[in-house]
């Protein structure tokens, strides 16, 4: 008789753990029909996919909010969800892609995932591990399965996929597919539009030098200029460092013109780059133009024009200049 | 009238002796104000082996295994270095002593670079003269003798290869546009003699093998192609490489390496061009019509089959075929992905806008100017300016260590430029003054067009009435086109614009001389720093410990401390070191990068391993003395992990990405031997200055570990401002109180006793 009660037990098993267990093979479904392998969170998919004491997957959670979103673009969230994207399909074509499973949380939604998980900053990805109990009540995450700018950094930010991939998935074991960008080079047609691009350059540039067009100097003179006025501007120093147009004060205001001697802004180098190439045409027009206008009132009104534009941007050339490095012409005599 | 001429000639004369003397003294800032001393890091080295050259003579030098230097591997010095610089101050010491003017080496070397900045005006003058006029040419020498950029690599003391170098660069361009412009045969042996001399003496000869070709082939294109240009350029291509080829540190480079490639290119592209023209010359058109229809159609299938080869044989390199300096400027972001040793340098950088005008002020809102007056009457001499010009000025815009390539051209637009305008406003101003004797001629445009333009011609002004016109009449197919007729402009518009000039060339003097006098003439050896009634506190620190160590250390001791100080420790102690500024065994360097940020018992190991005695740290948180060895920290640690993939950045980084020294800097990085070398006692020694104990003046906090215990390493020599702190390696650890570290110094030690 003292089986019984052991023999019970022993069938109660597997029925509590079948009670307990969510349907993987729905929830793989679920995150096929998703555009991205990216799977909305709602209430009813919370209680029914993450709720229990343990779950055979783990779960990553990307939070967000449209009111972020939208006023505050400088944390690319956007951007930022673009890589989550393709660290989800990415494990989704791999091995092992019903051992993790990729959802978003959308304050608009939901806000329970929110309470729950103690998010109330962005951007914040959440791990949860397959063996971690998730109630009603508040979930202990430990820090090292939160992606926060302070445990992951911000050095790479927003981050890639790849990152995604190593903090999620790698560390825990989890094999995934490379990741596949979406890009122009991978299209079929790609080859085509490549050769039909090269044939009509070529013929474009049969058709150019047939008629002297490039025998003009006029061309070859704004070219000259261009490279030039990139040159001056910094413009390689905008690439190299990735600097941006321009910035946003505390106050919101758009800002052009750094005032310390260190870092440029792309806006404040092509205005300097701008000014130079100004001084430049004052001065041809008054040495080149003016003097071979046969009527006088039209040569006079340009060469004041020109004479005005020369000292007028010379001007404005060293008042910036001066606003940039405090730098004053030091007089020894 | 002749009296005129020659008054004009001995003015002229005169006006460029002066641009010369002007040249030479604008650089002798440094010595007035500090003293005649050889300054920063390479130009110790160049001192180092034209002292060795002047002892031992040629060809000692020419086969000098060096091995004080990255021990244990040494360095073969006359296989690795550009010797034009050396063998020409080597020259000026021998001519000096045969004519017994007994000056040292030192000073020979000193006054090198300031000496061959005068004659760059001088070939200056002779490139723009042979492109515009020996008015604009004048300007040009003016405006070179004294741009900042230029002064920067080239006051008195600064022995770097710039030093000649850019002259060089500019005496090949000369003689290169003479021969284009007068087709004798002698002048393209000339040009070729001076293209030797750059090769050998900066490797930014690739700039010309690139731009010369590169014109070369913008010639064929605008249809300038003559006779001239083939005298000008195909000895060029053929002997100078030859030449180059003979020059150990190039050797077979020269028609190895990807960078050359362009020049055989624009070669044969020449010899097709006048083939072909050669060609039509002799066939009927429609002759040649079929002819030029089969040969492009066998051309063209041949050329893809021999392009998919070079393809591929370039593709097989990793750098595919460029070495890591030419794909820096091509791909501007390479460096800082693949090569750290390249990015750490900070004239490696790209510049911002401000450097510009800090380096060539006005000039360069001229220079556009200059761009357009070429265009406006485009000659072969012109074309050649705008493109030196561009080419340049992009490259600038990669490394700002080629603003000193840019300089000279520069200062050569702005002076066509500056020159066309002053003509246009004196010749109306000329005009005005006897027009405005009669007042109903105003309306009639005054007789200052094409004969005004002769007359002046004939005057050799030498003051800045630049005259456009040839003067001599030069056999040139394409500059056929008659001057337009000038009108004048009014006088008040002349008298504006000429006080703006004036101003504008009062400025750039006064900021030249303020470039040279207090940004440009450090000797970064010996520093100042002013007081407060006027005078001077001098820091010699450095000077100072490397006298140390070459009085107290044995002759056979090695050296270690970062790479920017192995040339002078070479130089001026006198040691061996294992690592110096001439970077070519990367993982060497990161071997030193690697014990600077371990632990100490690891460094100890490698230190030990190498058979290092001394390590030196150069420090500079007592005194405020920025450029130290804690913030050159991050790229021996980048460096260091770049070949040693234990060290990681991060790790030495707080989890903000900052790098810090204080109580919230990372435990890696507070452990490290660069932190403990550099903090050892500083506490009590910063309180007696500041009042608070471990503050760092340069970083501006309190430091995050103020007890800092050396077990084995032990400090033997801190300067007087301790910015050089030098300390011996132990043969053994001491006992340590912490038992782990105990453990393995012990294990560490019974190594070394097995060793």
């Amino acid at each position: 008789m003292r089986g019984l009660p052991l023999a019970l037990l022993v069938l109660l098993v597997p029925v509590l753990g079948a009670l307990a267990t969510p349907d993987v093979e729905e929830l793989a479904a679920i995150r096929d029909g998703s555009r991205d392998r990216v799977i909305g969170l709602t209430d009813d998919l919370l209680s029914r996919f993450l709720m229990g004491r343990k779950r055979p997957y783990a779960v990553a959670i990307f939070f967000t909010a449209a009111s972020v979103v939208e006023s505050n673009p400088n944390l690319h969230l956007e951007d930022l969800r673009a890589e989550f994207g393709l660290a989800a399909r990415a494990v989704a074509q791999g091995p092992d892609a019903d051992k993790l499973f990729f959802f978003e949380a959308a304050l608009e939604t939901s806000q329970r995932p929110f309470a729950m998980l103690q998010v109330n900053a962005l951007p914040a990805v959440v791990r949860i591990s397959p063996d971690t109990a998730v109630t009603q009540a508040t979930v202990e995450i430990p820090k090292s399965d939160k992606m926060l700018p302070e445990t992951v950094g911000t050095r790479d930010y927003p981050w890639p996929a790849e990152t995604f991939l190593d903090f999620l998935a790698a560390r825990h074991g989890v094999a995934a597919a490379p990741v596949d960008r979406p890009s122009i080079y991978k299209s079929p047609l790609f080859p085509v539009f490549v050769l039909g691009g090269v044939l009509a350059v070529a013929y474009l540039a049969y058709q150019v030098y047939a008629r002297g067009l490039l025998r003009h100097t006029l061309p070859w003179a704004v070219v000259s200029l261009a490279v030039f006025w990139f040159s001056t501007s910094g413009g390689m120093y905008n690439i190299i460092r990735g600097v941006p147009f321009f910035t946003r004060d505390r106050n919101g205001n758009l800002q052009f013109f750094l005032t310390s001697r260190r870092g440029q802004l792309g806006a404040e180098g092509f205005m300097l780059g701008s000014l130079y190439i100004l001084v430049a045409l004052s001065l041809a027009l008054v040495t080149y133009v003016a003097p071979r206008i046969a009527s006088r009132v039209g040569r006079e009104a340009l060469s004041y024009l020109g004479a005005g534009l020369a000292f007028f941007s010379l001007y404005q050339t060293f008042i910036l200049w001066t606003a940039k490095t405090g730098y004053k012409h030091v007089f020894y005599f | 009238m002749r009296l005129q001429a020659q008054l004009g000639e001995a003015s002229f004369y005169l006006a460029l002796t002066g641009i010369c003397v002007l040249a030479f003294s604008i650089r002798l800032f440094s010595v007035v104000k500090y003293e005649s001393v050889i300054h920063e890091f390479d130009p110790y080295f160049n001192y180092r082996v034209t002292q060795f050259l002047t002892k031992e003579g040629f060809y000692d030098m020419w086969n000098w295994f060096d091995d004080r230097t990255w021990y244990p591997l040494g360095r073969v010095i006359g296989g690795t270095v550009y010797p034009g610089l050396i063998f020409t101050a080597g020259a000026m010491y021998r001519i000096l002593h045969f004519l017994h003017i007994p000056l040292h080496v030192q000073e020979v070397c000193v006054f090198t670079a300031p000496l061959f900045s005068a004659f760059c005006a001088l070939s200056c003058y002779g490139l723009v003269s042979q492109a515009r006029s020996p008015g604009a040419g004048l300007l040009a020498a003016f405006f070179v003798a004294i741009v900042p950029s230029y002064i920067s690599r080239s006051v008195a003391g600064s022995f770097d290869n710039e030093g000649v170098a850019i002259f060089a660069l500019v005496n090949v361009f000369y003689w290169f546009i003479k021969t284009v412009n007068t087709g004798k045969l002698l002048d393209a042996m000339l040009t070729v003699a001076s293209y030797g001399y750059m090769v050998m003496s900066w490797g930014g000869y690739s700039f010309i093998i690139n731009l010369l070709p590169l014109y070369c082939l913008a010639c064929i294109f605008f249809g300038r192609l003559n006779g001239r240009l083939y005298v000008a350029f195909a000895p060029l291509i053929a002997i100078g490489t030859a030449i180059s080829c003979s020059i150990p540190v190039v050797g077979f480079n020269a028609v190895l390496m990807s960078e050359h490639f362009g020049a055989f290119l624009a070669f044969v592209v020449l010899h097709l061009a006048l083939l072909v023209s050669y060609v039509r010359r002799m066939l009927s058109p429609k002759h040649f019509m079929l002819l030029a229809s089969l040969v492009v159609g066998t051309a063209l299938a041949a050329g893809a089959l021999v392009a998919s080869m070079v393809f591929a044989y370039v593709m097989k390199s990793p750098t595919l075929g460029w070495t890591g300096r030419s794909m820096t400027l091509l791909d501007p972001t390479y460096a800082s992905r693949f090569v750290p040793i390249i990015a750490s340098v900070s004239e490696h950088q790209p510049p911002q806008w401000n450097s510009y005008i800090q380096d060539l002020h006005m000039l360069v809102a001229l220079a556009p100017a200059g761009i357009l007056a070429c265009f406006s009457r485009l000659t072969d001499a012109s074309l050649f300016l705008v493109l030196y010009g561009l080419t340049a000025v992009y490259f600038s815009g990669v490394m700002i260590r080629l603003m000193l390539v840019l300089a000279p051209a520069v200062c050569c637009l702005a002076a066509v430029a500056l020159s066309d305008l002053l003509y246009v406003l004196c010749s109306s101003l000329r005009s005005f003054t006897l027009a405005s004797l009669l007042p109903t001629s105003i309306d009639t445009p005054p007789e200052n067009g094409a004969a005004a333009e002769t007359k002046e011609a004939k005057e050799k002004d030498a003051g800045e009435e630049a005259t456009p016109t040839k003067k001599k009449p030069k056999p040139r197919p394409s500059a056929g086109k008659p001057a337009p007729k000038l009108y004048q402009l009014p006088a008040l518009v002349c008298l504006t614009l000429l006080g703006l000039v004036l101003a504008l060339l009062t400025l750039y003097v006064v900021h030249c001389i303020h470039a040279s006098a207090d940004m440009y003439s450090s000797p970064s050896i010996v520093l100042q720093s002013p007081r407060p009634d006027g005078s001077n506190y001098v820091f010699d620190d450095f000077r100072e410990a490397y006298a140390w160590l070459r009085h107290n250390t044995h002759p056979e001791a090695k050296v270690a401390s970062w790479w920017d100080y192995g040339y002078q420790t070479t130089a001026m102690a006198n040691r061996t070191v294992i690592v110096d500024n001439n970077t070519w065994n990367t993982s060497h360097i990161a071997t030193v990068g690697r014990a600077m940020s371990s632990g100490e018992a690891k460094a100890w190991s490698i230190y030990r391993s190498l058979d290092v005695e001394y390590v030196f740290v150069v420090f500079g948180g007592l005194v405020g003395y920025p450029s130290d060895d804690i913030n050159k920290f991050l790229w021996m640690v980048r460096i260091g992990g770049g070949v040693y993939p234990e060290i990681k950045e991060k790790d030495y980084l707080t989890p903000d990405g900052d790098y810090r020294v204080d109580a919230h800097g990372a435990k890696t990085m507070l452990n490290s031997l660069m932190y403990k070398l550099s903090y050892y006692d500083f506490a009590e020694e910063s309180a007696l200055s500041t009042g608070q104990r471990g503050i760092d003046r340069v970083r501006g906090y309190p430091i995050g570990r103020m007890n800092v215990k050396l077990n084995y390493f032990e400090e033997v020599f801190t300067s007087q401002h301790w910015m050089m702190r030098i300390y011996r390696v132990r043969d053994q650890p001491l006992r340590d109180p912490t038992p782990r570290a105990k453990k393995a110094g012990k294990a560490k030690a019974a190594a070394s006793r097995r060793g």
